[in-house]
């Protein structure tokens, strides 16, 4: 209750100026009315006292602060700030001098109070409604800000995800020592490796930087990734990669199945000294794709100390989730000594 | 050697196989594999992978009650600091060229050396030097016996070794190599002249005659060399 009176408070401007005058309405009748009873006389007088400063006061708020102070016209602000307080407080005492007789001609009005008292009110209040409305201005600038850097924080993050998800050093170095070992060797394939690893790099670099790909040329970057890998693993690994469907003419958003290759590799083949396998398999529906990729658990250490951690599942159902809300399906399934990764995401034509 | 990609594990292999004073003992897939290796046999010097399948090499390392020396061979950098916190003679980042590995094996001959001193708890440094040295001229490896080396001279980019009777061409600066030699036996007396220090015979202005030649004095390596020769008649 008390809560909900105050967030509508704080939307709605109306609401405060009210309540800021009923409460400089209520603390100026108690200093009117004295210490004796309240008199209905007394509650004219503040109404109307109250009346001959707003003029004065808005147009301090309304016009003199936002066009003069907010542009930093300080000399001529003070002036007409002052100017304005005087004519307010004479304003004040015309009315209760002059105009009191024709608003309220039954009563009769003694004001207590000379131009200098008038002017400490006037002062006062001025202050008081020039300090709220600064105090306002900064807490919006406050939520501002903090809304700027969540969303400037939210964005690099964002970024160095997609950048991090797109290429792992580790990955281009170990291709390189493997390639290196082809070469001393003087393997008759170590120019088609080299090949390989030019055409994944300039995929990843130049052409998986949008926010669609044609999946044609996805695919066949996939293969070359995990041709490469191949370098690197045992010879009792198995490792297969297969297909189903035509990929067509169809566009796919880049890189979301990487993440999941790679940590088979990381887990699955580099994890076991014995027969290690991982399989790849993608079957291309109608305005759909899924990858279906299992590997044989195998354990290995997380080192301390890497600055690359790869992505997580977690992340990668986060980035899923952002871009394809509710339109994909992706299940893991974990037995004792495999994993399963089931990811079906939608296509554009 | 620990190493489990098929790879990395050949162009080890021909490397080792490079170097006469090395002999390959096993190659190990996993760090399992290669403790019961250790259990059973007397090994001077370990290659070791650090991102291994299940146990880390670091890991390893740290499980081996009288760990042997150790290179560690890996294409992550980052783990570098640690590796040497554990006692690693050198960290080589894949890939890594042949010179860059033989620098290593030198800097294992220099480590056994000094490994075999402290453990007959003889201190007395020995007349002459006892290690080797293996240097590449061309694609031969050769072991050179420091106690054999008469002096080395800079030329432009090489550097000539004169050994007995030999002179080896080897390329290589000639401040990598004064780091290689041990500093108890060799001193550079000119910006182009490393000499053997126990053989110095006599010093006359700015030179000194070491057998029967004799080499001009730097003026930044003079005070070096005598500091050097007063510790060593003091000790004498």
């Amino acid at each position: 209750m008390i809560r909900s009176f105050f967030n509508r408070l704080a939307g709605n401007r109306i609401l405060q100026h009210l309540t800021f005058w009923l409460l400089a309405f209520y603390v100026l009748l108690r200093i009117f009315s004295g210490s004796g009873e309240l008199l209905k006389i007394d509650i004219y007088y503040t109404l109307i006292f109250i009346l001959t400063l707003l003029p004065g006061i808005y147009l301090n708020l309304l016009i003199l602060i936002p066009g003069l102070l907010s542009h930093g016209r300080y000399i001529l602000y003070i002036l007409l700030i002052m100017i304005s307080m005087v004519l307010t407080a004479g304003f004040n005492i015309f009315t209760f001098s002059v105009l009191i007789d024709y608003i309220f001609p039954g009563y009769y009005f003694i004001s207590y109070y000379d131009f200098i008292d008038l002017m400490k009110f006037v002062i006062t209040l001025t202050t008081i409604t020039t300090l709220l409305k600064f105090s306002k201005g900064w807490f919006l600038l406050m939520e501002t800000r903090n809304k700027i850097s969540m969303l400037e924080k939210e964005n690099a993050e964002t970024k160095l995800l997609a950048l991090k998800s797109q290429i792992n050093p580790h990955f281009l170095f170990n291709s390189l020592t493997g390639i290196y070992a082809l070469v001393i060797k003087q393997a008759v394939n170590a120019p088609e490796v080299i090949l390989r690893l030019s055409h994944f790099l300039r995929y990843i670099l130049y052409e998986a930087t949008g926010t669609s790909v044609g999946l044609s040329n996805e695919l066949e970057a996939m293969k070359d990734y995990i041709e490469l890998q191949k370098l690197r693993a045992g010879k009792q690994a198995t490792i297969t990669f297969e297909m189903d469907g035509d990929p067509g003419n169809y566009q796919i958003v880049p890189l979301l199945f990487l993440p999941l290759i790679e940590n088979s590799f990381k887990h699955g083949i580099k994890g076991e000294t014995g027969a290690s396998f991982a399989s790849f398999f993608f079957k291309i529906g109608t305005g759909t794709i899924t990858g279906n990729f299992s590997n044989n658990k195998g354990k290995s250490e997380e080192l301390s100390g890497s600055s690359y951690k790869g992505i997580g599942l977690n992340n990668l159902k986060n980035r899923l989730e952002m871009i394809f809300p509710g339109k994909y399906l992706f299940t893991v399934d974990e037995t004792e000594s495999t994993f399963d990764v089931n990811l079906t995401i939608p296509l554009d034509e | 050697m620990v190493e489990d990609e098929p790879l990395s594990q050949e162009v080890m292999i021909s490397y080792i196989a490079d170097i006469p004073v090395l002999e390959l003992v096993k190659v190990c897939n996993d760090a399992i594999e290669a403790t019961e290796v250790l259990r059973v046999t007397q090994i001077d010097l370990l290659f070791l992978d650090i991102n291994l399948p299940k146990i880390s090499g670091i890991r390893l390392l740290q499980t081996i009650s009288n760990p042997p020396l150790v290179i560690f061979t890996t294409a992550y950098p980052e783990y570098a600091v640690q590796g040497f916190e554990s006692d690693a003679v050198d960290y080589l980042v894949k890939p890594f060229p042949f010179e860059r590995f033989l620098k290593a094996i030198n800097k294992v001959t220099e480590r056994f050396a000094l490994k075999n001193v402290k453990t007959s708890g003889d201190v007395k440094i020995p007349e002459e030097p006892s290690g080797f040295l293996l240097l590449r001229v061309e694609k031969r490896v050769h072991k050179v016996n420091l106690s054999e080396i008469r002096y080395l001279e800079a030329t432009g980019d090489y550097i000539k070794v004169f050994v007995a009777d030999r002179c080896l061409i080897v390329h290589e600066t000639f401040k990598s190599m004064a780091d290689l030699l041990p500093r108890s036996y060799f001193i550079r007396v000119h910006k182009s002249f490393i000499i053997p220090i126990q053989r110095i015979s006599y010093l006359e202005g700015n030179q000194v005659k070491v057998d029967d030649k004799l080499f001009p004095i730097g003026l930044t390596y003079k005070e070096e060399l005598m500091k050097r020769l007063n510790l060593s008649t003091r000790r004498g």
